[in-house]
């Protein structure tokens, strides 16, 4: 008997991981063409600042490479049949049309060197760089090496190109898309994670109008040592000098259906602050708040340490945001004192709060599983959030609701615990 | 495009009752011809809305008395609906209320049984049959953009500032046109007269008018104005065009007490969106009224 | 009888649940920062809101109730998606029935009691209408004093002329010191 989990971000490798480590078989469906989730954008976490490369990268390794996991990446559950401790399992696999065993540092480079297509790169929000069609989805995928996106590569397209092939042994145009039949699963663990807030929805803030209204995600690409711009905060050429961040936007809002607090935004700005405020520090920096919602362990008093770096916290929401020159002017109110106000920026960071994926409602019904009026799947009970209404599938991660990085992995343990109960209860 | 070419593209003959309100035939009558001209056009009649009255305004009468307001703005809905004829308006204001009005009587039936038991007196009911719409619908739906440029005969060619005004989308809940936020169909329909709409600091802000500020802290409400005019300006805009026949008083005479009051001109022409229409089918400036505003016409805007 | 039920009632027409919904309201700011008169006034929509919450009622007394434009800017915005310029208008109503009227609104609601129009017509837009090809008077009230009548018998039954102190004998407004 063996246990799936779809989604491999933290909660789907660390409950992949600890159902492994226990003894079961395990197989781990991923969409993407690398595991990490959204957690491989991030530079680093709260409260502590340590790098989520130091963390992610080795479990990402320890789930690939671990004898009892099967790892399926740019892969996507096609149908669930039977029941606990017994459902059969349709998967399919994307064709990659690339054999990463093949891969070496010089052939990926020649190859992705010959590719004449330039489309933006997706891992870095599109933003700031571009990638080929042959490309390795970020510094520390795992699976390491090149895959190739048939949506863009011209091969597909009028199959007049074949450079990559030329100057690289590992390519298979051949490559045919596979359906996996995965039976004798006697457990299931959901953890698809999120998406980000889009912004546009709340179209007064003007990101679509403006370069230097950003999202909390775009920022962390920037942030990040090894990303596009190698840690640099560069708007249009600039380094910005007067930033705001503006919290809840996408979040604690009925207008855009998120009636819900995210619960990772407060702090992921604090950490953003402080590491804005570390690389410019004659910055002026002020944060946009309704409420500061610092709850866990150490995250109060960190929050005082990015008070005390003069980042300066302003009760009242972000209300409009208008162009001026080459600033961007928020305007809101300090409820603490009642001004309306206006802030000229250089830089207007929006903390986007979390959603479900937008295609959370087709894998509820794959998996037969109740979303709630947000999208996130439903828990049995507010006391067993890993469990479902369904007998041997169990969730983890912001599928379930907004987490940080902490609480998805915990859910993921908690969740493969639950896993091993079932599988073993059906064994007897 | 005329009438009969109108036909035989298969449209229908509309007619509608012209609900005026009060700027549009006591101050600004310009509107009003513009409008019946330029739907005219099209094949679609007006007929007088007999014995109307104030809509009233909604942010002022409304402010004042909600029973009241609803009551009168339910009467002019009604003398439509005993002619079973939609209406269409040419103010936010009277937009405002009637179709809000409408909206509550549609969907709160006890409000229409007290509304006609009130309205029996004069002879009146309300049964729901109509519908209230805003010119730039007419324009819009009835009409449509592509129609309205193959009919254009005398291309403006002006950096024109669209003035949205706000009961026209606002609030969206009853209105049912959409987000607010990030309109287009009133720069559409300036662009279908071969005119450029152009972006602006504050383009959605209220003009300043509304909610009885305007009788009641002029100062303050032309402040508003000053605003919305000064950043058009800033923007190379050479004329604005509005829905909203509150909002145009508002912007035209109201650039007269700006200079009186803050001792700034600024000689921005002020069209309302069928004068603007107007012009571009070939009617003349003082046809439309234009010639009569309290700020005159560029010569871009003089035929 | 609360202040919440007071508004409750002024607001029948548009709902309790409209008026109820600023008891949700989270003091998030984004009315008073989305606000064109919060510009350039001392109207903070947030204010009020959080004094009706409060139950205080010299909220009605404040001039600045009479600042906003009723633009609906917050309206649309709120996260709360409290319906502030309905409740605005129906403080307002409650604030005007205590007296809180202000000279140039009575003037302006006695216009629609003279003639059915606020802003009534005149020589010089009669001679422009005729200029036009338009029918010298509108055919509105104007021109049918029945209809009038008929604004004249709704605005007595609700008791509108008594809200803004016309006296029918004069056919004007009433002394009446401003509060």
């Amino acid at each position: 008997m063996r246990s799936l989990i779809i989604g491999g971000g933290p909660a789907g490798l660390q409950a992949s991981l600890d159902l492994a480590d226990a003894g079961y078989d395990v197989y781990l469906v991923e969409r993407y063409f690398s595991l990490g989730g959204h957690a491989v954008q991030i530079a680093k976490n709260y409260p502590n600042l340590t790098d989520i490369k130091d963390f992610m990268k080795p479990l990402m390794e320890k789930v690939y490479n671990h004898e009892k996991i099967t790892v399926l990446t740019n892969a996507e559950v096609l149908s669930v049949d039977g029941e606990v401790g017994n459902f059969k399992v349709k998967v399919e696999k994307r064709p990659t049309y690339v054999n990463v065993e093949k891969c070496t540092d010089d052939a990926c480079k020649k190859a992705m060197e010959v590719c004449p297509v330039e489309v933006p790169n997706e891992f870095n929000l599109g933003l700031f760089d571009k990638r080929k069609a042959i490309f390795i989805p970020f510094s520390y995928s795992v699976p390491y090496g090149c895959v190739i996106d048939e949506k863009s590569c011209l091969h597909f397209k009028d199959e007049g190109c074949s450079r990559c092939n030329e100057v690289c042994d590992g390519i298979n145009f051949e490559e045919k898309r596979e359906i996996v039949q995965i039976d004798d699963v006697g457990s299931i663990i959901v953890a698809t994670g999120f998406d980000p807030f889009d912004p546009n929805l709340r179209p007064e803030l003007a990101y679509d109008k403006y370069k230097n209204v950003i999202t909390s995600l775009e920022l962390e690409r920037m942030l990040d040592e090894n990303g596009p711009t190698k840690g640099k905060i560069i708007i249009d050429g600039k380094e910005p000098k007067s930033i705001v961040f503006a919290h809840c936007i996408g979040s604690r809002d009925k207008k855009v259906d998120n009636p819900y607090c995210s619960r990772i935004c407060c702090m992921y700005t604090a950490k953003e602050a402080y590491m804005v405020k570390e690389k410019i520090p004659d910055a002026t920096i002020s944060v946009s708040y309704i409420d500061m919602r610092a709850f866990g362990k150490g995250c109060e008093q960190f929050y005082e340490e990015v008070q005390k770096k003069q980042v300066l916290y302003r009760r009242g929401v972000a209300a409009e945001i208008y162009g001026a020159g080459d600033q961007v002017v928020l305007r809101a109110e300090d409820t603490l004192l009642s001004n309306a106000y206006e802030f000229n920026a250089d830089l207007i960071v929006l903390a986007v709060g979390v959603e479900p994926r937008s295609d959370s409602a087709e894998l509820s019904k794959v998996l037969g599983l109740q979303i709630d009026d947000c999208g996130f799947f439903v828990e049995k009970s507010i006391y067993d959030t890993c469990e479902t209404e369904k007998d041997g599938i169990f969730i983890a991660g912001c599928c379930q609701g907004p987490k940080d990085i902490q609480d998805s992995l915990m859910q993921g343990s908690a969740a493969a615990v639950k896993a091993i109960g079932v599988m073993k209860r059906c064994n007897n | 495009m005329g009438y009969d070419e109108f036909r035989r593209e298969g449209g229908k003959m509309k007619e509608y009752a012209y609900f005026l309100g009060c700027i549009t035939p006591n101050r600004y009558p310009g509107i009003e011809a513009s409008t019946i001209k330029v739907l005219k056009r099209f094949g679609i009649e007006t007929r007088d809305l007999n014995g109307a009255s104030c809509c009233p305004a909604p942010g002022v009468f409304g402010s004042f008395d909600l029973n009241t307001w609803l009551l009168i703005a339910a009467r002019n809905v009604t003398l439509a609906d005993m002619i079973g004829l939609d209406i269409y308006v040419t103010c936010n204001g009277c937009y405002g209320s009637l179709q809000e009005a409408d909206h509550l009587l549609k969907e709160r039936p006890e409000l229409k049984e007290w509304v006609n038991e009130i309205l029996s007196d004069e002879g009146l009911e309300y049964k729901g049959r109509i519908k209230v719409k805003h010119i730039i619908e007419v324009l819009y739906e009835d009409i449509g953009v592509d129609k309205i440029k193959d009919a254009v005969v005398s291309p403006i060619n002006a950096k024109i500032g669209a003035h949205y005004g706000c009961h026209f989308l606002k609030p969206s809940l009853v209105r049912g046109h959409g987000s607010p936020e990030k309109p287009t169909i009133l720069d559409e329909l300036i662009e279908a007269t071969c005119a450029e709409s152009i972006d602006y600091k504050d383009k959605l802000m209220c003009c300043g008018a509304g909610g009885g500020l305007r009788s009641r802290d002029l100062n303050t409400s032309l402040e508003f104005t000053r605003q919305k005019i000064a950043n058009m300006k800033d923007a190379g805009i050479e004329a604005s065009v509005d829905t909203c026949a509150f909002c145009h008083l508002q912007m035209d005479r109201g650039q007269i007490e700006i200079k009186e009051k803050f001792g700034e001109e600024y000689n921005l022409p002020i069209l309302f969106i069928t004068q603007l229409i107007g012009l571009s089918f070939g009617f003349s400036t003082k046809e439309l009224g234009l010639d009569k505003h309290s700020i005159p016409m560029t010569e871009k805007f003089i035929r | 009888m609360s202040l919440l039920s007071e508004i409750e009632e002024c607001g029948e027409v548009i709902g309790k649940d409209t008026i109820d919904s600023f008891l949700a309201c989270m003091q998030c700011g984004k009315c008073t920062g989305s606000c064109p008169s919060g510009r350039v006034t001392s109207y903070r929509t947030r204010r009020v809101i959080n004094r009706l919450q409060a139950g205080d009622r010299s909220v009605l007394a404040d001039p600045n109730l009479w600042m906003c434009t009723t633009c609906y800017t917050c309206y649309e915005r709120c996260p709360r998606e409290v319906r502030i310029t309905d409740i605005i208008r129906a403080v307002r109503n409650l604030a005007a029935k205590e007296g809180y009227m202000s000279k140039s609104h009575r003037a302006t609601a006695s216009y629609v009691i003279k003639t059915g129009h606020a802003v009534p017509i005149n020589d010089e837009t009669k001679k422009l209408r005729k200029e036009l090809g338009l029918s010298e008077v509108p055919p509105t009230t104007h021109k049918f004093p029945k209809a009038l009548e008929s604004i004249r018998k709704i605005i007595k039954k609700t008791n509108f002329d008594k809200l803004v102190g016309f006296d029918w004998d004069t056919m004007s407004l009433e002394e009446r010191g401003e509060k």
